[in-house]
């Protein structure tokens, strides 16, 4: 009896405490979402007030027809590239780890220590030095730039790896004595089985290249139709200080795409963070 | 006449010796970590070496001879006030967010734990939303609401009949100011995290403790901080390389003011690569500093939590 | 199987895509067959200044006959100087680009750009204002030239609210710091602080290193920071003290807001936003009021030298001359083609091209030509802008000096200093307090800055 009382208190505390935590994680989003409608004298406008009282599309307006820009082509490029790389990143990180983990080759322990202390190398120390490399390999400004120095990652590998140690060895015994290759092991059966951490992985890896900052502020310097979306919103801020409308209005619309891809894998992600334990 | 097989397998042979069957497959291992390999070495390797040979030149593009200054470039970022400041700041924003991220993900996931209804799961779903939102849209966001003239504080303030707050006039404010948007970009993530370490400890460790008469105290102690190190480990290496590297939201937020209080080592580096009147050598000593730093820090609690989850197996 | 053709369809698409997209970023209407190809890489500015050097630099290459193109980029403040710097490493450096006169002797002692004097012809420099001339010249060569200079301190003013308020501003020009308190206290009633309106905007901290540069001269009689020749620091001084108290006034009485959203450069929007009824800002600010708030606001709107210590008829230096000018990159390969390019940019005898810029700018930036100068002055130009902001502004540049050259962290120090004491007074204490607090510790800081860049005895001007 006792015990039964206490959870049900438990549970309506419980509730209560999301109830408040899920306000304060929804609070700053919605209360600058409709700030988007509201002119330039109304948005710091005292006394406060959350809706607009005279709706208008003027902000979206100058976000979409600025002259230097092109704000829906800079969506689009920055999800062009984050998902050519989350393709390209899968594909090479799994490759590796899969040869990490199954495959005896001499040499293997140097080149894991190789690749996995890349790991520990934070982007900022090489970020001047890494500007160079890509200018002297001419991809400066191109769509390259973008994607392929992210594309290998230690991390990732290492991941993958962990993964893969945990796979049954009868499954590939199996598949050898149907007379799959190793490389056709690794494409029909590995990449089959591994969706969950695919999924987690190409998430992370699809949120670092559509909200990296530093990077395209190095390299995209002039070729606009590349401007990187928080690139672009960081001119715009810079731009329009004196109307931070226009500013939310970018920023809000820049969120659409993670949103609707986090809705679509939603389950994958919040099961997975279980499976993967920590990344 | 031999097939193409046999002139491989005895290549093979030749090349490895009496490991010929171990090493069967070592061409397709290379293979497949080739474009990994390479493109490690093109994007981390290389760049890294010439940033460690740069640190020990007076590097000026333009000159005819690079000079060799040893250690110079390194005592010189040493000895910049504004550098072992960022440095400082860093700590301080690293303790807190660790301490405050921890404790809050924690219990908030005891909360989570304990609701397995329809509501449980669409907390969790939701939670996870501003680990989508990149630091330069928190900022846009955080500065609407901190706003001197008319943002949602201040508006609340001055209705109050309170003095309005500068975040970037007032030292504490503009840590707070970082700090906030830092701990709500996360929070949510870290806490599902945690959640996933409570939930793989198996139930019966609780009830044999129960049995027992352990209080919760006890079962805290001796169950659930045991079995979730790693998660814990990991976390916090996870909170302290994330706060010891920030960026976008000290950029954006308060560009590192006031003088200085909120400048992180990373805003500092960034603001500084092309100062003109010094040699870029100087900011890469520093930026190489930040890796032994950031980089040891991480190596060691990675392969501490790897030798650990060797040993549990 | 089929998932895997799938993908592979969907990211053949997405490359080609890809492609496309990467093409259509460039912005040239291809050179002629054999001509040199000239890379000018410029800042990214205000959407008039790109459109009008857009158009310029289109209508050259529009001459195929020359056998000259040019190739041009804009570059955004925060990737340009990580942009040259890579590009000068790996030798791809443009053959023109922009330099602010503060970095110019950085570029000279770093031997990064040539000397114009045998590429341009004698008569290009011969027509610069003297103003001008101080900017570029060092070791007795042209490192540079000028496109334009603008003055960075300009007291506007909206003479409505003024009025509303029952401030006098007949005498504005004169106004001692003492007046400007005087003006602020009557416009609290008009600019309440509960409806986030404030009467004026001052300095920002953020650009107050340079901006206040001229202040300084004005108050120490000349020098900024540092004494003429570099070796001493001038900070720990009377005329220091009064530049904080002047801070102090400012944000201890509630006449500027504690911190403001738009910076330095963009104050004139709240000014005409009717948010604040002083602002100060530089030259610029004429462009911005012209080109998106028009002529009735610049009616309503008045151009003054910023008030002084003891204000007066004769106020001397109150600002500096900022701006920006062209060099040539130290290994550019064509440096003949560059020279060419600047002529037809700035330099040269045909001045239409810069003409249109200063036109387009509505002349709220400061000629640095002598020719261009009297052609400007022939012309009408009131439906550009009120004349007299244009007296005012021209009355500000004459006396204005050039901006420091020396590290700038040494400014960045004195500011934080100003912005310390700014928070010490917010948090009650006194600014002389405040000041006898910190000030040993800055010195000691500008002092190490000295070492550090060996800066003593060294200042080239005086060379």
């Amino acid at each position: 009896m006792k015990a039964s009382t206490s959870k049900k208190i438990n549970g309506a505390a419980g509730t209560v405490i999301m109830t408040v935590v899920l306000i304060v994680i929804l609070f700053p989003v919605l209360w600058a979402l409709p700030s988007m409608f509201k002119d330039r004298s109304e948005i710091f406008e005292l006394p406060l007030h959350w809706l607009p009282h005279q709706w208008t599309l003027e902000n979206f307006r100058t976000v979409f027809d600025m002259p230097d820009y092109n704000y829906l082509l800079s969506v689009g490029s920055t999800t062009l590239v984050a998902v050519i790389s989350v393709f390209l990143s899968l594909l090479v990180n799994m490759m590796a780890a899969y040869a990490f983990a199954r495959i005896e080759f001499p040499g293997r322990a140097f080149f894991w220590v190789y690749m996995l202390s890349t790991m520990f190398i934070p982007g900022i120390t090489i970020l001047l030095t890494s500007v160079r490399v890509v200018s002297f390999l001419g991809m400066l400004d191109t769509i390259w730039v973008l994607i392929i120095p992210g594309v290998a990652s230690g991390y990732n590998i290492f991941f993958f790896r962990q993964y893969y140690l945990g796979v049954p060895g009868y499954m590939e015994e199996a598949a050898m004595i149907d007379g799959l290759s190793r490389a056709g092991i690794f494409f029909r059966i590995f990449t089959r089985i591994s969706t969950a951490p695919m999924v987690i992985i190409g998430m992370s890896v699809f949120m670092s290249y559509y909200n990296s900052f530093l990077w395209p502020v190095m390299t995209i310097t002039d070729n606009t139709a590349l401007y990187q979306i928080m690139q672009l919103i960081r001119t715009l801020n810079s731009r329009y200080t004196g109307r931070y409308g226009v500013v939310l209005a970018a920023t809000m619309m820049s969120l659409i795409v993670p949103f609707a891809l986090y809705c679509f894998f939603q389950k994958y992600i919040v099961q997975g963070i279980s499976i993967a334990g920590v990344k | 006449m031999r097939t193409d097989g046999q002139v491989r397998r005895s290549f093979h042979e030749k090349l490895f010796g009496k490991n010929k069957f171990k090493y069967r497959y070592a061409f397709t291992g290379y293979a497949m970590i080739a474009p990994a390999f390479l493109l490690l070495t093109i994007f981390v390797v290389i760049p890294l070496v010439i940033a460690i040979v740069r640190s020990f030149f007076d590097y000026r593009s333009y000159a005819e001879v690079q000079q060799f200054v040893g250690f110079d470039n390194y005592k010189l970022i040493l000895g910049t006030t504004s550098f072992v400041r960022s440095f400082r700041n860093a700590l301080l924003f690293a303790a807190v967010i660790v301490l405050v991220q921890l404790l809050l993900s924690f219990s908030f996931a005891h909360v989570l734990k304990n609701c397995h209804n329809r509501y449980g799961i669409f907390v969790r779903m939701i939670i996870y939303i501003p680990y989508l939102i990149s630091g330069i849209a928190a900022a846009i966001i955080f500065l609407f609401m901190t706003n001197y003239g008319g943002g949602l504080i201040n508006g609340i303030l001055l209705a109050a009949g309170l003095d309005p707050i500068a975040i970037d006039m007032n030292v504490t404010w503009a840590r707070v100011a970082v700090i906030v948007p830092t701990l709500w970009l996360g929070f949510g993530y870290n806490s599902l995290v945690m959640y996933a370490g409570l939930i793989n400890i198996p139930k019966d460790y609780y009830e044999a403790a129960t049995l027992d008469g352990a209080g919760w105290l006890i079962k805290l102690a001796k169950i659930t901080l045991p079995s979730m190190v790693n998660y814990f480990l990991l976390t916090i290496v996870g909170l302290l390389t994330s706060s010891l590297t920030m960026f976008e939201l000290p950029f954006l937020m308060t560009n590192g003011g006031p003088t200085e209080s909120t400048l992180t080592p990373v805003l500092y580096l960034f603001n500084n690569y092309r100062n003109v009147l010094q040699s870029s050598s100087v900011t890469i000593a520093g930026a190489i500093l930040v890796m032994l730093i950031v980089g040891a820090l991480n190596a060691v609690v990675f392969f501490a939590v790897q030798s650990k989850s060797s040993q549990d197996d | 199987m089929k998932n895997w053709k799938k993908i592979g369809a969907l990211l053949t698409a997405l490359v080609c895509t890809a492609g496309t997209a990467a093409a259509c970023g460039g912005n040239d209407d291809g050179p002629e067959e054999g001509a040199t190809v000239v890379t000018v890489w410029l800042r990214d500015f205000e959407d008039w200044s790109n459109e009008v050097m857009t158009s310029i630099m289109d209508d050259f290459n529009k001459d195929k006959t020359d056998m000259l193109h040019i190739s041009y980029r804009f570059i955004s403040e925060d990737g340009f100087g990580d942009a040259l710097a890579a590009a000068q490493d790996n030798g791809t450096a443009p053959d023109i680009y922009q330099v602010s006169y503060t970095n110019l002797y950085s570029e000279v002692r770093g031997n990064t750009i040539l000397a114009l004097d045998d590429l341009l012809p004698a008569s290009s420099f011969e027509d610069l204002k003297d103003t001008a001339k101080e900017l570029v010249v060092y070791d007795g060569h042209y490192y540079a030239y000028p496109q334009l200079t603008e003055p960075g301190a300009v007291m506007y003013y909206r003479k409505d609210l003024l009025e509303q308020a029952g401030v006098d501003y007949s005498d504005i020009e004169e106004w001692s710091f003492e007046d400007l308190y005087a003006a602020c206290e009557k416009l609290k009633t008009v600019m309440p602080q509960n409806q986030g309106k404030y009467p004026m905007l001052g300095f920002d901290f953020d650009e107050a290193g340079w901006a206040t540069q001229g202040l300084q001269a004005n108050l120490t009689g000349g020098d900024v920071c540092l004494s003429e020749d570099w070796t001493e620091i001038i900070v720990d001084s009377d005329a220091y003290k009064q530049l904080a108290k002047f801070y102090a006034e400012l944000y201890g009485n509630g006449y500027v807001p504690v911190t403001w959203s738009t910076g330095y450069n963009d104050q004139i929007i709240d000014l005409c936003d009717g948010k604040v009824a002083i602002a100060y800002t530089g030259s610029w600010a004429i462009a911005e009021i012209m080109e998106s708030y028009g002529a009735d606001m610049a009616e309503n709107i008045g151009a003054a030298t910023i008030p002084t210590l003891n204000g007066g008829a004769d106020k001397g230096t109150t600002a500096t001359n900022g701006g920006w000018a062209l060099v040539i990159d130290a290994k550019s390969k064509n440096p003949e083609a560059a020279a060419k390019i600047i002529e037809y940019l700035a330099a040269g005898e045909d001045t239409s091209a810069p003409e249109r810029y200063f036109e387009a700018a509505h002349y709220s930036k400061t000629i640095p030509r002598k020719s261009i100068q009297e052609k400007v002055d022939a012309k009408d130009t009131s439906s550009a802008c009120p004349s007299e902001w244009l007296d005012t502004v021209g009355k500000i540049a004459d006396s204005a000096i050039p901006e420091s050259i020396y590290t700038f962290d040494i400014n960045t120090q004195v500011i934080g200093l100003m912005q310390n004491i700014v928070i010490d007074v917010l948090d009650g204490m006194g600014w002389e307090a405040s000041w006898n607090a910190r000030i040993d510790g800055v010195i000691s800081e500008i002092q190490k800055i000295i070492e550090n860049n060996g800066l003593a005895g060294n200042n080239p001007r005086l060379q």
